[in-house]
């Protein structure tokens, strides 16, 4: 079975993966691709870590050649002290399901819903509304983090639903009732730079929580947005080691 | 986050006693943040790769204090391990090369015993594998043949098992295939000197339908490349040997095989001629003794005890006292 001296298998090019649902829905109590299901809305955002970083530690490439990429969750940092902002907080994990081919799809990394499409006229963010009041588990839930359209397939608020009833314009992010929004105005494939905005309203994917930061922050309060700004936050700030800078 | 203190408790777990243990160092860059891949380090010592840290973290296998530290240059992102006599080897899959480090004679005393915060190197940079850049496209598992010091390099990328030399040159190559001779995703690889034999761990193929799934396994080979055998884990050898992911593995000094299954938060204990669920070691959660998203396992051949790379949750290492011993 040697292939001998000198002759390499060449690794396939990195596609886009088209994930079957038993990847993410496996449940482990009922065994592993030939076993049950079960729906991830139930489980802690530290259980759903584990989902996704289980083929994402850098260590996976599915057989057809698509690499999972490495990621870490973004956690404790110096600036906020105990803080997790587990993957559901930034990634929408339907996406490439809905767009039925995922070659054709835009938003690969999954970052957060499509919230304005390309095609779109009114300029408008719209995200899934986080629904928090049972986070302490008062109301007989299990005080997990939950979102109002869990269960809807097409939840990214996109123009197919853009009028759902879940789905709320977030520009600019105003955090004034204790819910943190999320809003990313971004196509984060081909949008550059967009991942922390330099001019109002400060919604980039990286920016639209920062508070406390150097650089970037969601508003104008300190700090300043002309850092780097010619390049991709994660040129310096490695999501495969959470985000931190570990001083390039 | 969890937090690391001193002992925190003990529990009986099958018939081994666990004692779960927290690491004390109150330095942040002592603190394990993303733990992979364990290895033996020399006397009195285990590495750990942390990606987060970008560094080689040293316990002290009795405490599980964080007494050393190695940040690779350039915030490498270390990920395979392995160590031999004289030589640390680091799968770096930022410059994607596996960079051979020369251990003194001593080591870790006097100023390698210090653990460095500011990542200046404190180990000499020998060679890379191959003594040459961009023979593999992931170097995500690394081992090495007590016997021979030949060095088994598992490439995620291009799904092939690469083979150096004791003095780090390219040997051969050969593509870890299943017994039908497909190529899937292997994730990890292990060395068992005592029987010649290399395992890979494979997570499996989840495409298509029910029946055409290929669950995760554990493929055997010789140091030829030859299959040997492989354990399934669709439960047809054993209704409770369903694998859900695999990661890293170890052997016990009588032959059994320890895996993890990082989305199941288990150790499995294999049988690795009938594939049998001899035991599980751990089970899932993020309270002290629980896994969550365990990566890696190994097993003192000493003393069986069994440590294991909980990456999520506690974010440390585990130890299950005398869980690898012969039973």
């Amino acid at each position: 079975m040697l292939l001998g001296t000198g002759l390499f298998v060449v690794a396939a090019p990195a596609t886009p993966a088209q994930m079957t649902c038993i990847e993410c829905h496996a449940d482990p109590s009922l065994g592993g691709f030939h076993g049950g299901f079960r729906v991830l809305s139930d489980l802690t955002d530290d259980q759903v870590d584990v989902v996704c970083i289980s083929c994402h530690d850098g260590s996976y490439t599915s057989p057809s050649g698509a690499d999972a990429l490495e990621a870490a969750v973004h956690e404790n940092t110096g600036e906020y002290g105990v803080f997790k902002a587990g993957c559901r907080d930034c990634h929408t994990n339907h996406s490439a399901l809905l767009a039925g081919d995922a070659s054709s799809n835009t938003n690969l990394k999954l970052l957060g819903p499509k919230v304005v499409e390309a095609n779109s006229t009114d300029g408008i963010a719209r995200i899934r509304k986080p629904l928090i009041d049972d986070v302490a588990g008062d109301n007989g839930g299990n005080g997990n983090k939950r979102y109002e359209d869990d269960l809807q397939i097409g939840w990214e608020c996109d123009s197919g639903i853009r009028d759902d009833p879940s789905c709320i314009e977030t520009v600019p992010p105003d955090p004034g009732d204790g819910v943190r929004r999320l809003a990313y105005y971004i196509d984060i494939d081909t949008a550059g730079t967009s991942w922390a905005t330099n001019t109002a309203p400060y919604n980039g994917a990286c920016n639209t929580c920062h508070t406390r930061t150097n650089h970037h922050r969601r508003d104008d309060s300190g700090g300043d947005h002309t850092h780097n700004v010619s390049r991709n936050c994660d040129d310096c700030h490695d999501h495969d080691a959470g985000w931190v800078n570990r001083g390039g | 986050m969890p937090t690391n203190g001193p002992k925190v408790g003990t529990r009986t777990v099958t018939s081994a006693l666990l004692l779960v243990v927290g690491l004390a160092g109150s330095v942040e860059a002592q603190t394990l943040k993303n733990p992979r891949r364990i290895a033996a380090g020399p006397k009195d010592l285990i590495l750990v790769t942390d990606r987060t840290h970008g560094a080689i973290i040293g316990l002290d296998p009795h405490s599980l204090e964080a007494v050393w530290s190695f940040a690779l240059p350039d915030e490498g992102a270390p990920f395979g391990l392995a160590t031999s006599e004289r030589r640390l080897y680091v799968g770096n899959t930022k410059t994607m090369n596996v960079e051979v480090y020369r251990m003194p004679r001593g080591f870790p005393r006097g100023r390698y015993r210090r653990p460095d915060p500011h990542g200046r190197p404190r180990l000499d940079f020998e060679y890379n594998l191959g003594h040459t850049t961009g023979l593999i496209g992931n170097p995500i598992s690394i081992d090495v043949d007590r016997k021979s010091r030949r060095v088994f390099v598992l490439d995620g990328a291009a799904k092939q098992v690469l083979v150096f030399d004791r003095r780090g040159t390219f040997v051969d190559a050969f593509a870890p295939v299943d017994q039908d001779g497909e190529l899937l995703s292997p994730v990890s690889l292990l060395v068992d000197s005592t029987r010649e034999e290399i395992l890979v761990s494979d997570y499996g193929d989840p495409r298509g339908s029910f029946s055409s799934r290929k669950p995760a396994r554990i493929l055997i080979y010789s140091f030829d490349g030859d299959l040997l055998s492989q354990i399934d884990g669709d439960g047809s050898t054993d209704p409770t040997t369903q694998f859900v992911r695999l990661q890293g593995m170890a052997v016990s000094p009588d032959g059994r095989v320890f895996a993890a299954d990082p989305l199941a938060g288990r150790i499995l204990v294999l049988d690795r001629t009938t594939g049998a669920t001899l035991d599980r070691v751990g089970t899932p959660g993020n309270q002290p003794g629980e896994l969550m998203l365990p990566l890696d396992v190994w097993i003192d051949p000493e003393s069986g005890d069994v440590f294991v790379s909980n990456n999520r949750g506690a974010r440390r290492l585990e130890v299950y006292r005398g869980a690898g011993g012969n039973d």
